[in-house]
């Protein structure tokens, strides 16, 4: 890496061996009692690994907080004569650096993980889908791929069992909707990455039609380390009804951007301010959450503890754990406007109310951005979200309107002023 | 510069659907051409990879990393999203544009930079960020720009 | 005994087969959902979103067309927040789509004003903005308009999933993204066969054939010049629908009086020379059979595929150059009928051939392509003059203010107007096939054809059906045919073809003789015929047709009096030299499109 990321927590699990342990080097992951977990996993039962992940509470850390464990069940359930393994490595959420982090740093966690998980599940083929823009993650991965093979960890009857599990690197081509996981799949198979009708979903037919589960990489990261200690002890961290850590970055305004590894019964204001050392030049006027398509969140709502019931509760998610800080230097509608032409650039174009939406978002928000914006138009951009909020084939037209919506409950003034 | 095809068919003699691998191919065969994919050179692939030639074009033409127009032998891209644009990633750009006198999509006239948008990569704790080719760049600051340029120019 | 579930619609509760789609259930409970890129003979895209619905438990709307029932749902239509919501989408696709319908060629049959006035869309509140960067194409026989295009997807599926032409994909991504030409090529560049079969399911103006009316027109006006029409098996079956009167409407009748209303010369019929290809390939493929099996021949090309699509030669001639060999060397109907036209009407009627103009009417838009073929030239002019699709008959029609239900029955002109039952079937998928045993069963056997021919699936390829004729009695000369088993089979649409043709080379499939038809269905369901089309409408085409074969008299090109007329007084016999020089032809390989 020609820059530097600083690692903003101290008591890390996930992050412990990112710049102590040089990447390239399996034997120092393995000094550090890397691969252990997946020893003693080949042991188990396959069920019995489903039903530790199943306790520990474990939910999806790509942003859909799916829980794990159930996830999995689909597709050890399925029948079909070959099962897939996917790892979601198409990290594009603006303001998201974790899966980059993990990759580049500690590539063999990442690659144990998936292995207990395939094994789990019934998968003998696996991939990690890098998006096309990560080329050091992508050497970075298949060096340690390489490694693992070479060890045995990988490949054939895996350490002694009759576990065999191919595992390669699939790359992206430069298409934040390829983070969606049927888009990605499509992109696998040599074609274009739009993301498919569901149902059906993808643990019961998923890559070329076969039972596939799609993880992100964070979710996979905390496998080993459920297995080392158990379901119980990932329960107890943080608060019960979603435990685990979930890694966080700050990025924008504030005095120490970098990565927190945090439980989540922590406020996103403590954690800018134990962690990023306060906001920058200013006074906080909103942080958006979880990347571009996540929500606005006031002063106000910075200061509660977000765990994912009160996320469920008030409509808004933490998504990826990108925290993205702007001081009171900051107009809103600046802000919204660059959302906006981001994902207008990255609609696939598949479904009308995102391909049309999106574009004409964006058009609506450059009015605003130029003082022409009037009050009809705010009023047929809201009407123009709420449609795009239930109408779109996927997450990416559901969840891109989510901040414009935000910002007109939360800054209606603002955006009118302008 | 004309297409080595030899190259592309050794490229793709590793081709497989199975294998999930027509997009690493891709990036390599467009590397071996220069940045970008002629179209002589995706009739290869069509062939290669027994995929008809609209399903192709379709693929190339849907991921913004590729290009069916001749780009520089070097691609310089900086993020204009959240993090990096309050971090003056615009102004990262101006300077560019300037420094090596060239429109945001455009080729230099010596051929040797090509300079584009790209969506966030991945970068933003250390904003603003560029990426030449594989490498990335964080905290650029207009003193750092010229000492990054100047290791490819 | 099909498992049933039940759904409930809007209150409405309807017991359905369990692999219905919400759209079908829809249908059985008598509730309209609006739509716009499914198509019944199409796979479900879910794309347009025109067609969501809400369901109960899930929390974003559905495509009803692609979603399927499970036992219990329930799903509302017509909420508020529906309505809403599909107005939107619908005034989103019209921003971007031109709006100049008063010179469209889909004014008044288009499935978009349909929608938008459905939605009683009164403002488009969005700045309008059609797709002017991409050129027109006016390059082919079928032709587009970018800035129609409604981004349905149907053409794609249709061009590359049902014919597997591949011309047509999706280029780009988001807003840019829009159907299109491989590698954005005009379409005369591209492996595009002129099937039109994507202008069949274009639901708007974005593609069309290129129009000859005003050719057609100028020669009805010009005095000097003499037309003689020739019409199709299909549109007899075809020309009624096109005019807004019932799917599958039959009158050859009037048909013919359409003809003379508009003001051409005389009003022959293709039908007289789809008998005639029947002499001509039937002993054409005697021909081949006597020298495989009588003098045991081992470079003979077998199967012999029928050669009246012109689609089909397109996409032979693109896509499997090694197989021209084994097209019969018959002009299609179409161009058997020009040179004849031109000499030997010309002779009969004592008029200066450089004065005729044929002008085909046709269900079928690569006809178009096949009469502007250079070597198409036997008569020593152009043989087919133009082609006029269904549809442009149906225009010029409308244009000449004729109601088409009230026109009186006239017969066809003399002398290459009669015709039998065996033209008629033509139109049909299978039709060429049964048309020749109907003949060359006879020839051999001295029998008529059993009436009905066991024609089976071929398993595992759907569309596509075969027979077994073992040749038990023969006629005094073809002994040596005792025991033999013929091969035949029939596919329709290219997609299949391309199925056949590769189960052919790797070993898995022979066959004597093989009818191919380019489209869906056959010549009834032609790029050319009226607009909207399904299975279910080219049923109805097709058993039109066979209701006209049965009541004819003569059912067996051989019998057709004006066929024993033309050998008599100027052919001489099948496959004599001047037959070979006016009727026959050869074909070209056009693998440098794929390459």
């Amino acid at each position: 890496m020609k820059y530097n990321t600083k690692i903003l927590s101290t008591e890390n699990v996930l992050l412990k061996n990112i710049g102590i342990i040089d990447p390239l080097k399996i034997e120092e992951y393995v000094a550090k009692g890397g691969y252990k977990s997946l020893a003693k996993a080949l042991k188990m039962d396959r069920k019995e690994i489903i039903d530790t992940v199943s306790d520990s509470g474990l939910r999806g850390r790509g942003g859909a907080n799916f829980p794990t464990g159930r996830k999995w069940l689909f597709t050890y359930n399925a029948k079909a004569d070959q099962k897939y393994l996917i790892c979601n490595a198409d990290e594009g959420e603006p303001g998201t650096i974790k899966d980059r982090i993990l990759m580049e740093g500690d590539p063999q966690q990442l690659i144990e993980g998936m292995i207990i998980a395939a094994y789990a599940i019934g998968a003998s083929k696996g991939f990690i889908y890098v998006r096309g823009e990560y080329r050091e993650s992508i050497k970075t991965l298949r060096t340690a791929i390489a490694q693992a093979v070479e060890k045995g960890y990988l490949g054939n009857k895996i350490l002694g069992s009759d576990f065999s599990f191919d595992l390669s690197v699939a790359e992206g081509g430069g298409a934040y909707v390829c983070g969606e996981e049927t888009a990605l799949i499509d992109s696998i198979e040599g074609k274009r990455g739009e993301p498919r009708l569901k149902p059906p979903y993808p643990p019961v037919e998923g890559l070329f039609q076969k039972p596939t589960i799609v993880n992100n990489v964070e979710t996979l990261v905390n496998i080993p380390h459920i297995l080392e200690k158990g379901a119980e002890w990932f329960r107890n961290i943080g608060a019960s009804c979603s435990p685990g850590t979930k890694l966080f970055m700050l990025s924008g305004d504030i005095n120490e951007p970098g990565i927190v590894e945090t439980p989540l019964n922590i406020s996103f204001t403590e954690v800018i301010e134990k962690f990023g050392k306060g906001v920058k030049d200013g006074e906080i006027k909103f942080a958006q959450i979880g990347g571009s398509s996540g929500n606005i969140f006031t002063p106000d709502m910075l200061g509660k503890v977000w765990t994912y019931e009160r996320c469920c509760e008030f409509k808004v998610s933490y998504g990826t754990g990108s925290i993205f800080v702007c001081n009171d230097s900051r107009n809103v509608v600046d802000h919204i406007l660059t959302v906006a032409e981001f994902f207008e650039h990255e609609s696939c174009g598949k479904c009308t109310p995102c391909r049309e939406g999106t574009h004409r978002v964006r058009e609506i928000l450059e009015k605003f951005a130029y003082g022409e914006g009037t009050v009809s138009d705010l009023e047929l951009l809201k009407d123009l979200c709420l449609v795009m909020k239930k109408s779109p084939i996927c997450g990416l037209g559901q969840a891109c309107i989510n901040p414009v919506l935000d910002a007109i409950e939360h800054y209606k003034s603002e955006i009118l002023a302008n | 510069m004309s297409v080595n095809l030899e190259k592309i068919r050794e490229i793709f003699a590793d081709y497989s659907p199975e294998k999930g691998n027509f997009m690493p191919l891709m990036h390599e065969v467009q590397k071996a051409c220069g940045n970008w994919l002629p179209e002589e050179a995706l009739k290869e692939v069509s062939k290669l990879a027994k995929m008809p030639l609209n399903k192709v074009y379709g693929f190339v033409s849907f991921y913004t990393m590729f290009s069916t127009e001749p780009r520089g032998k070097h691609i310089i891209r900086f993020c204009k999203d959240g993090p990096c644009a309050v971090k003056g990633s615009l102004v990262v750009a101006e300077l560019l544009m300037k420094e090596l006198d060239v429109e945001i999509g455009d080729t230099t006239e010596d051929g040797k930079f090509t300079l584009e948008e790209t969506a966030c990569i991945g970068t933003c704790t250390a904003a603003p960020a560029i990426m030449i080719d594989d490498e990335v760049y964080g905290n650029v600051t207009p003193e750092s720009l010229n000492s990054i340029l100047k290791k490819y120019r | 005994m099909s498992d049933k579930v039940k759904v409930t619609i809007d209150g409405i509760l309807v017991n359905v087969p369990a692999d219905f789609t919400v759209l079908q259930a829809a249908q059985l409970a008598g509730v309209d959902i609006p739509t716009l890129c499914y198509h019944p003979d199409l796979r479900n895209s879910g794309n347009c979103r025109v067609c969501i619905v809400e369901i109960e438990g899930m929390p974003t709307f559905q495509p009803s067309c692609a979603f399927k029932v499970w036992d219990g749902i329930k799903v509302k239509t017509n909420t508020a927040e529906l309505r809403k919501a599909r107005k939107m989408i619908v005034e989103l696709i019209a921003s971007r789509h031109n709006t100049d319908c008063l010179r469209c060629d889909s004014n008044m049959n288009c499935e978009l004003q349909k929608l938008t006035d459905k939605m009683n869309l009164k403002e488009i509140r969005f700045e309008i903005q059609p797709d002017f960067e991409h050129p027109m194409d006016h390059s082919n026989i079928v032709q587009r308009d970018p800035s129609k295009c409604v981004n349905c997807g149907r053409c794609i599926r249709m061009c590359n999933e049902i014919q597997t032409v591949n011309a047509l994909e999706w280029a780009g991504r988001g807003y840019e993204k829009m159907a299109m030409t491989t590698m954005e090529k005009p379409l005369a560049e591209t492996a595009c066969i002129s099937c039109g079969q994507c202008i069949n399911v274009c639901p708007v103006g974005a593609l069309t054939e290129r129009d000859d009316t005003e050719k057609a027109w100028a020669f009805i006006d010009d005095p000097e010049v003499h037309t003689v029409v020739q019409t199709a098996p299909a549109i007899r079956a075809g020309i009624g629908e096109a005019c807004g009167l019932e799917k599958g409407y039959l009158s050859a009748p009037k048909m013919f009086a359409a003809i003379k209303k508009l003001g051409f010369d005389k009003a022959m019929d293709t039908n007289f020379t789809a008998d005639l290809t029947i002499l001509e390939e039937g002993t054409e493929f005697l021909g081949r059979v006597t020298r495989a099996i009588k003098d045991g021949a081992t470079d003979v090309a077998f199967p012999m595929f029928t050669s009246c699509s012109p689609g089909w030669i397109n996409f032979i001639e693109t896509y499997y150059p090694e197989f021209l060999p084994n097209l019969s060397t018959c002009k299609s109907p179409q161009q058997m009928f020009g040179p004849l036209a031109k000499t030997y009407y010309a002779e009969k009627a004592g008029i200066d051939p450089s004065k005729i103009r044929v002008v085909s009417i046709m269900p079928c838009t690569a006809k178009k392509f096949e009469c502007d073929r250079p070597e198409m030239n036997a008569s020593g002019h152009k043989d087919v003059d133009i082609v006029l699709t269904t549809r442009e008959f149906a225009k010029m029609i409308k244009t000449a203010n004729i109601d088409f239900a009230t026109l009186p029955e006239i017969k066809p002109d003399d002398p290459m107007g009669i015709s039998t039952g065996a033209a008629d079937i033509f139109a049909n998928t299978g039709g060429v096939m049964e048309a020749a045993l109907r003949t060359v069963y006879e020839i051999i056997t001295g029998d008529a054809l059993p009436a009905l021919l066991n024609f089976t699936p071929v398993r595992g390829l759907v569309g596509i059906k075969e027979a077994d004729i073992t040749i038990e009695k023969t006629a005094p000369g073809f002994e040596w045919l005792k025991g033999v088993t013929v091969k035949v089979a029939v596919v329709n649409s290219t997609g299949n073809a391309r199925k056949l043709l590769d189960a052919i080379k790797a070993g898995e499939k022979s066959y004597h003789f093989v009818e191919v038809m380019c489209c869906p269905g056959g010549c009834i369901g032609g790029g050319g015929q009226a607009k909207p089309t399904s299975w279910a409408i080219k049923a109805k085409r097709a058993a039109s047709i066979y209701r006209e074969d049965e009541s004819r008299e003569l059912r067996k090109s051989h019998e057709s009096p004006a066929v024993a007329q033309i050998y008599k007084d100027f052919l001489e016999k099948p496959n004599s030299h001047k037959a070979h020089h006016l009727l026959h032809t050869h074909y070209f390989s056009k693998a440098h499109l794929i390459k």
